[in-house]
């Protein structure tokens, strides 16, 4: 090291050093790469297929530049590769063959699952992504109602170019909430090992006009999963009230009548709130304890009801009967259906530590047992720019 | 180096990053794994047994500070067994350096770079530690005081980032699969605790002023305790014991869920950037003191001579004796530990407690 003495080697070692410390091995053009945007996953036979939808960068590019906006191409600016195993790394193996690029997964968006291969258990394919080190956890799991993954990456839609990027779209718009890989890891591995995953089902939008009707993904909160099985889905109003309670109602807009009468006027309001709090209760026997806060305005109300503060009582107090009347179907419903997918189990074990130790082998049927207590307080906050109906007159 | 270069400041510095850097990566899934709802706990007692293990090392270094660690031995033991024995310190230094350089490569190849051969890592790492030991000491412990705040903060960071959807159920009833599993999930982080041992070699480069009473070892030891334990937290209330055993690197994951939308796309990357610094600054360390010591054992005079080849003799040997990251898992959190404890982190200095009293006791000391 004599040598080093004077420095002058010492420049030389350091850009070295800077050389190796980045670690840019072996990469990859733009153009040399098919991105991934969302995998399909379906059972045929025996076997799973693979289906890769990835974005051509050099077409998104031409698509982007020309004036139409069509690139003057009719082919889709996607590709669509796929391939049957006996594993998903087989099939993985015979797409990589095909495609003279490299598949990248960095930006997977959504895993598409197809029905039958949900209800076999998808752990097995999805262990190959979950131990992926391009963060694939952070990508959507859902399941293709009725259908296979592969039919709901060909879904056609004119606002969104890319079936996977439609659904991102669709996601940032209406705030809805889709659990990804690893949130799905997470609740198997919870005390009940229940959870809801969304479904999807490619849908023509029948009211538009002829040539107007667009392909689109009506997404639902309702795959009931016991451990990495479906087990069933939920029904669209229970689906709805399951969002709600999970995850608040976020500017739900909603409709009711305001009296149980026939042909009473139906009200509009958007409701917003926190997430559904669940108590255990044990004085005297196990139970459950739901308690739903929410604020709500009024957005539509023909004829209007609140011209008093007695009037606005009342509507919340018919607010908080039919959204109760919501929750306790939805709790009926997944009691029968023995599916904690609210965890309650995780609280049983948490705060009552030996009733869990005497129960948790036979948990599902305690579950279906439970007594649930729903409490709705709804807080009327304000009717928009006008306080009353804009048809009333004296 | 010349001797009483350090601050107190530097050195706090230098041992905080040299524990938690490799503490919290590969460690937490020991506790995890043996503890399960109880990792925090068994971290806890790890920290509580690691400020035990720190008054012993207090002792054994507070005595004549100004000595190398094989002249300290000598001085205790005799020739012959304080020859052996400071032989011993230094041939673990470097068994932790090969360690070390593979559980940083290993960290960067499994989550960012995985086409990037292993051979390159090291060497990457291995350069880095090995300019750090030709600039010495003083030149590494400045370099870490610019780090130092932001390794600090990434651990917080993780926390409060954690906090917006915490499991807090996660951390109930720790003694659940009982108190042995508890005192076993407690060997691992005690024995990375337990590096702190390595002040041994660096006291004599502590100021004068400082060296006759490290007492801050012990805020050293119960920062990285805690630290480490609110790592753990972070991991259960984010993952659970359930999902957070599977991974190797199980805070690496918290991060990556946490940071894996939109605009804090990326985050992970930084704090890992961050604590691979760390891992780069143990390293230099790490070189430094052991072959600083093996030339004092073997009447070297230029040390700088065999940073070349005594890094690559340890590249080759992190990437030869450990066929996989598997490998690497159980040595680091079931063999190491053990073997750390029953020698130079845990027996020795307890053993050699009584001969320092002693010697104090003559010298009028006590």
């Amino acid at each position: 090291m004599r040598f080093l003495r004077g420095h002058r080697v010492l420049p030389v070692i350091l850009l070295c050093v800077l050389l190796l410390i980045p670690g840019c091995w072996s990469g990859h053009e733009l153009t040399d790469q098919l991105i991934v945007l969302g995998v399909g996953l379906d059972k045929v036979g025996d076997q799973v297929r693979l289906t890769i939808q990835g974005i051509r960068p050099e077409a998104a590019i031409s698509t982007a530049s020309s004036p139409s906006g069509s690139g003057g191409s009719e082919q889709p600016p996607f590709s669509l590769v796929a391939a049957k195993g006996d594993s998903v790394q087989e099939a993985l193996q015979k797409i990589t063959r095909r495609v003279p690029r490299f598949i990248y997964g960095g930006h997977n968006q959504v895993f598409f699952i197809g029905e039958s291969l949900a209800r076999e258990g998808i752990m097995p394919y999805l262990d190959l992504f979950a131990r992926s080190q391009w963060s694939q956890e952070a990508a959507w799991v859902v399941i293709a109602r009725g259908g296979t993954g592969q039919e709901l990456l060909t879904t056609t839609n004119l606002v969104a170019k890319y079936p996977s990027m439609g659904l991102a779209e669709t996601v940032r718009a209406h705030q809805v909430d889709i659990p990804t890989l690893f949130q799905f890891l997470l609740h198997y591995h919870e005390d009940s090992g229940a959870q809801i995953l969304v479904s999807a089902a490619a849908v023509k939008n029948q009211t538009a006009p002829p040539g107007y009707q667009m392909e689109q993904l009506r997404l639902q909160p309702n795959a009931i999963f016991q451990g990495d099985k479906l087990k069933g889905y939920l029904d669209d109003s229970d689906g709805e009230a399951y969002a709600w309670l999970k995850y608040g109602f976020q500017g739900t807009r909603f409709s009711f009548p305001v009296s149980a009468l026939p042909g009473a006027p139906v009200l509009g309001v958007s409701l917003s709130s926190a997430p559904a709090e669940f108590r255990i209760l044990s004085t005297p026997d196990l139970g459950v304890g739901v308690e739903v806060n929410c604020n709500f305005s009024v957005t539509e109300d023909i004829p209007s009801p609140l011209n008093s503060p007695a009037a606005i009582r009342a509507l919340e107090n018919r607010l908080d009967q039919t959204l109760s009347q919501r929750f306790s179907l939805l709790f009926a419903h997944l009691q029968a259906d023995q599916a904690d997918v609210f965890n309650l189990a995780e609280k049983v074990h948490a705060y009552h530590l030996a009733l869990w130790e005497k129960d948790k082998g036979r948990w599902p049927e305690v579950y279906a047992q439970l007594p649930v207590e729903i409490t709705v307080n709804c807080h009327f906050r304000h009717s928009g720019v006008m306080s009353k109906y804009p048809g009333f007159k004296e | 180096m010349q001797p009483g270069k350090l601050s107190k400041r530097q050195v706090m510095g230098l041992l905080l990053p040299f524990v938690l850097s490799t503490d919290v990566l590969m460690i937490p899934g020991a506790p995890l794994e043996l503890a399960r709802r109880g990792a925090w706990l068994s971290s806890l007692l790890a920290t509580f047994l690691g400020v035990g293990l720190t008054f012993f090392i207090v002792k054994l270094v507070s005595w004549q500070p100004r000595l190398r660690v094989t002249e300290r031995f000598r001085r205790l033991l005799g020739r012959g067994p304080g020859t052996i024995t400071g032989l011993v310190f230094t041939l673990f230094i470097f068994f932790s350096y090969i360690l070390v350089i593979r559980e940083g490569s290993e960290l960067v190849r499994i989550s960012f770079l995985p086409d990037t051969p292993l051979d390159v890592i090291t060497a990457g790492l291995t350069l880095v530690s090995m300019y750090g030991a030709l600039l010495g000491m003083e030149a590494v412990s400045r370099f870490n005081i610019l780090v130092f705040p932001f390794f600090l903060l990434s651990f917080i960071l993780l926390f409060l980032a954690a906090l917006s959807h915490p499991e807090w159920t996660n951390l109930w009833h720790p003694l659940q699969s009982g108190i042995g599993c508890v005192i076993a999930g407690a060997f691992a982080p005690l024995s990375w605790l337990g590096e702190l041992v390595v002040i041994v070699f660096l006291i004599p480069d502590l100021s004068p002023g400082e060296q006759g009473t490290p007492f801050f070892l012990f805020f050293v030891t119960l920062g990285a305790g805690c630290l480490m334990t609110l790592n753990i937290v972070t991991i259960q209330i984010s993952l659970g014991w359930g999902l957070g055993q599977f991974y190797t690197f199980p805070i690496l994951q918290v991060g990556r869920s946490l940071f894996s939308r939109e605009s804090l796309r990326g985050l992970d990357v930084l704090i890992m950037t961050l604590w691979v610094m760390g891992v780069a600054t143990k390293l230099s360390f790490l070189l430094y003191y052991g072959l600083h010591e093996i030339c004092h054992i073997f009447r070297v005079r230029n040390m700088k001579s065999l940073i070349l080849p005594g890094g690559l003799l340890f590249q080759v040997l992190s990437l030869t004796s450990m066929d996989s990251v598997k490998e690497l898992e159980y040595v680091t959190r079931y063999l190491a530990p053990f073997l750390a404890l029953g020698t130079y982190e845990g027996i020795i200095p307890i053993l050699l407690f009584p001969l320092i009293l002693r010697y104090l006791k003559k010298e009028g000391g006590v």
